[in-house]
């Protein structure tokens, strides 16, 4: 069945700046009493996992649903430089679209994050709750160290860092010294580095949720997601875990799909939102 | 061939995107330098689910072009790390 989407490009005003924003809803549908909120990914694999990204929020659409997609300070095609940025202020971003999705009818706003967004999510559940939320991940990053080794590395791989030899402390230290670091054309500030750092997946899990649908992107579990999942099975969380074999999209040379997951994805969320047995 | 060995091509495959030419990787094929698909967003990608699959860590001195140099290279790595984990 299709069903014709109503897709509207717009800038949301931030306290920092115009964000760039995309709402999608179903055209049949004015103002839709669910919906889902993106927490994207950061710095280069937001760009890669775009065309992932926009195709699954076509599909929660399609499911009746208002989905808002926004770029938060300072980067994608929002105002402000990705040096500039703060976790604050893309806190502060995140909960408007939260709001702005709730001024236009929803009484329900459903988290999907993914990638490094996992991260952002207990800080944003901090200043805005999400009761009766369904909470989608895909790939999460677990940790902000996790997250801050992966941007370090970006540096050490490329050829100046193989050149210079650079090392995770050395470049520590530089980011120490002068507050800033250069990361595969991107600026990236100490204060950003260590906000992030702290970030833990697992505090947001332990929040209350309707369901959670967990995907990873690989041929088998990964022994780290089953271990951050088993807390859940105790509490006896709804909870969908898949591990899909494919393209990891958001770090791949080409631009990658996975249709399999936008499947998997739309299916669980429609189950945990009704209640079913995953 | 191992299970290291069809495991670490199947990565390499679906993380440079290579399709067939991953069936025909041998030993001494090189991999950095050699396969364009191999920038250092796809070497992060490919360390990462590495770490993910095999449950190792690597440290900073191993992103080294040694490591990466050659498909033999890199399966003796994973098997090396495997070894002391």
């Amino acid at each position: 069945m299709t069903v014709a989407i109503e897709l509207t490009p717009f800038f949301l005003p931030g306290t920092a700046g115009r964000l760039f924003a995309v709402h999608l809803r179903p055209a049949a549908v004015p103002a839709p009493g669910e919906a889902v909120l993106l927490v994207p990914p950061l710095h280069e694999e937001m760009n890669k996992s775009r065309p992932m990204l926009a195709a699954q929020a076509r599909r929660f659409a399609s499911l009746g649903l208002s989905v808002l997609m926004l770029d938060p300070y300072g980067t994608g095609d929002s105002e402000g430089e990705f040096g500039e940025a703060s976790l604050e202020q893309w806190i502060q971003d995140l909960a408007a679209g939260s709001r702005w999705l709730r001024e236009t009818g929803a009484q329900v706003v459903h988290l999907w994050a993914a990638r490094a967004g996992a991260l952002l999510l207990a800080p944003l559940l901090a200043i805005e709750t999400h009761p009766g939320a369904v909470l989608t991940l895909w790939q999460p990053v677990l940790t902000g160290k996790q997250l801050v080794t992966q941007w370090l590395r970006l540096r050490i791989a490329s050829e100046t860092g193989r050149e210079r030899g650079e090392s995770s402390e050395s470049l520590r230290r530089q980011l120490e010294d002068e507050g800033r670091l250069e990361i595969g054309g991107y600026e990236l500030s100490a204060r950003l580095v260590a906000a992030l750092e702290p970030c833990r997946l697992d505090a947001a899990l332990a929040a209350d949720w309707r369901g959670i649908a967990w995907f990873d992107v690989a041929a088998s579990p990964l022994p780290a997601s089953e271990r951050a999942l088993a807390p859940l099975r105790t509490r006896g969380m709804p909870l969908v875990y898949e591990a899909l074999p494919g393209e990891p999209f958001w770090g791949t040379p080409e631009i990658a799909r996975l249709p399999e997951l936008l499947e998997a994805t739309s299916r669980s969320f429609a189950q945990l939102r009704d209640g079913g047995a995953p | 061939m191992s299970s290291v060995e069809a495991q670490v091509r199947s990565l390499l495959g679906s993380t440079l995107q290579l399709g067939s030419r991953a069936e025909s990787l041998v030993r001494e094929s090189a991999l950095l330098g050699s396969l364009p698909e191999l920038d250092s967003m796809a070497v992060v990608t490919l360390i990462t689910a590495l770490e993910e699959s095999f449950g190792i860590e690597v440290a900073d001195d191993e992103i080294s072009a040694d490591t990466f140099a050659t498909f033999g290279a890199l399966v003796d790595f994973v098997e090396s790390k495997l070894a002391v984990a």
